[in-house]
């Protein structure tokens, strides 16, 4: 008996004695078996990839730490799906963690205001990420009685896999006033939301 | 004749009358029907459905100020759809109409270039705001309860009219569409403030949906 050079599939040769061809029939079933059941692990894996996203469900004030140019990571109330263990909301609320290595889509829509605005002052929410490749996607507004209201996505590469979820700022939706004025109450609308999926390996 | 443990892939045991070459070809074919179970499969996870129209011209000249209205219906007579994998061919690309009935995720987004047919009202906004209202329970039983998903983009105009402007939705559903009926809905708004005329859809907007992956988990 020898096997396939790539998937060790065993199969007879002319100088197997004919008695033995069951047990070498049944060697090549139970190799087949395995590889085939190894692809159907890896087919779930592909409809089922890590994906997580965050939310806030109720309109709250959050005392923003900071000032001018100082991010402020918004604190989300509600994992509304996370199907990687990418999130620990109760240690960090504001960030994601990529807990596989590859590319990611990740992305999300922030409304939120701060009060007594300041004529011609920006707000910028933006979502980034610190990994070795720092991706950053934003959008900025003015500074107006009306809410902020921005959304934005992007492409991600992350180099290794990640261990700690909640622990590491992998990425992390924040807003930032880029105008004169200092910190004060934030208020986050109920929908403001975060989200990241896995698309490929490295 | 004994059968693998996971694929149940039939092979001879000892007690077996001794007819290799029939072995064989059972075992063969089991093998050939289970690969093609398996391709079929991939083929499906791999060939995720999706969905992109565009506007190829201006949109009617109807759009009035601050009342959200239907982005679809804002251009219409002018989308055409750049790609359709669901097999079910509509213009209005954020429907979850052809997506099937597996639950999953998707993500929606819609990328807006409009402009006042008029006078230009100068630095008022111009919001799109994209919403699923998503079954909580199943659907056909009373009463029906739902959540919506929601995100939005205000952009201010400059004094010069055009503004152009995205924005994107990623959401679960476990209802996603049967058939034609779809369970959750998806619906894309725009809105503006310029007072001082109607505001057209241009060329080059873009709807599109797509299926990101299964959920099994809520």
């Amino acid at each position: 008996m020898t096997a396939t050079t790539t998937w060790a599939i065993p199969y007879a040769i002319s100088t197997d004695r004919l008695c033995d061809g069951d047990d070498i029939t049944a060697s090549m079933a139970l190799r087949v078996d395995a590889i085939m059941t190894a692809f159907d692990a890896d087919l779930d894996f592909l409809g089922s990839q890590p994906a997580v996203r965050l939310q806030f469900n109720i309109t709250t004030t959050q005392t923003q730490v900071g000032g001018t140019n100082s991010p402020f990571g918004f604190p989300f109330d509600t994992v509304d799906y996370d199907t990687n263990n990418m999130s620990n909301i109760s240690v960090d609320p504001t960030t994601i963690t990529y807990r596989r290595a590859g590319y990611y889509a990740f992305g999300g829509s922030a409304t939120f205001q701060i009060p007594t605005p300041t004529s011609g002052a920006q707000y910028a929410s933006k979502i980034f990420s610190t990994v070795a490749v720092n991706s950053v996607c934003g959008q900025s507004t003015r500074d107006s009685s009306d809410n902020a209201e921005v959304s934005c996505s992007a492409l991600n590469r992350v180099p290794v896999d990640r261990t700690v979820p909640g622990a590491e700022a992998e990425i992390d939706n924040e807003v930032e006033r880029t105008g004169p004025v200092g910190g004060g109450p934030l208020t986050v609308f109920t929908y403001t939301n975060m989200y990241a999926h896995w698309i490929a390996d490295l | 004749m004994e059968l693998t443990p996971n694929e149940r892939f039939p092979y001879p045991d000892g007690n077996d009358p001794g007819n290799g070459a029939l072995d064989l070809q059972a075992l063969a074919e089991s093998i050939d029907a289970k690969a093609q179970i398996q391709l079929t499969n991939f083929r499906t996870k791999l060939n995720k459905k999706m969905r992109v129209a565009r506007l190829i011209g201006t949109g009617p000249n109807s759009i009035g100020a601050n009342a959200f209205g239907d982005v679809f219906t804002m251009g219409a007579g002018q989308w055409s759809i750049l790609i359709d994998t669901t097999g079910t061919f509509l213009l209005d690309a954020s429907s979850l109409n052809g997506f099937g009935p597996e639950p999953g995720i998707f993500r929606v987004g819609c990328h807006l270039s409009s402009n006042p047919v008029g006078v230009v009202t100068a630095n008022t906004y111009r919001e799109l705001r994209i919403s699923a209202t998503v079954p909580t329970n199943d659907p056909s039983l009373f009463p029906a309860n739902t959540t919506i998903k929601r995100s939005l983009s205000k952009v201010f105009e400059a004094s010069t009219g055009f503004v152009s402007q995205t924005c994107e939705l990623e959401f679960a559903t476990l209802f996603p569409a049967q058939g034609a009926n779809v369970v959750t809905t998806v619906n894309v708004e725009f809105q503006h403030g310029n007072t001082g005329s109607n505001v057209q859809l241009l060329a080059s907007t873009l709807l599109y949906t797509y299926r990101v992956c299964d959920i099994e988990v809520l």
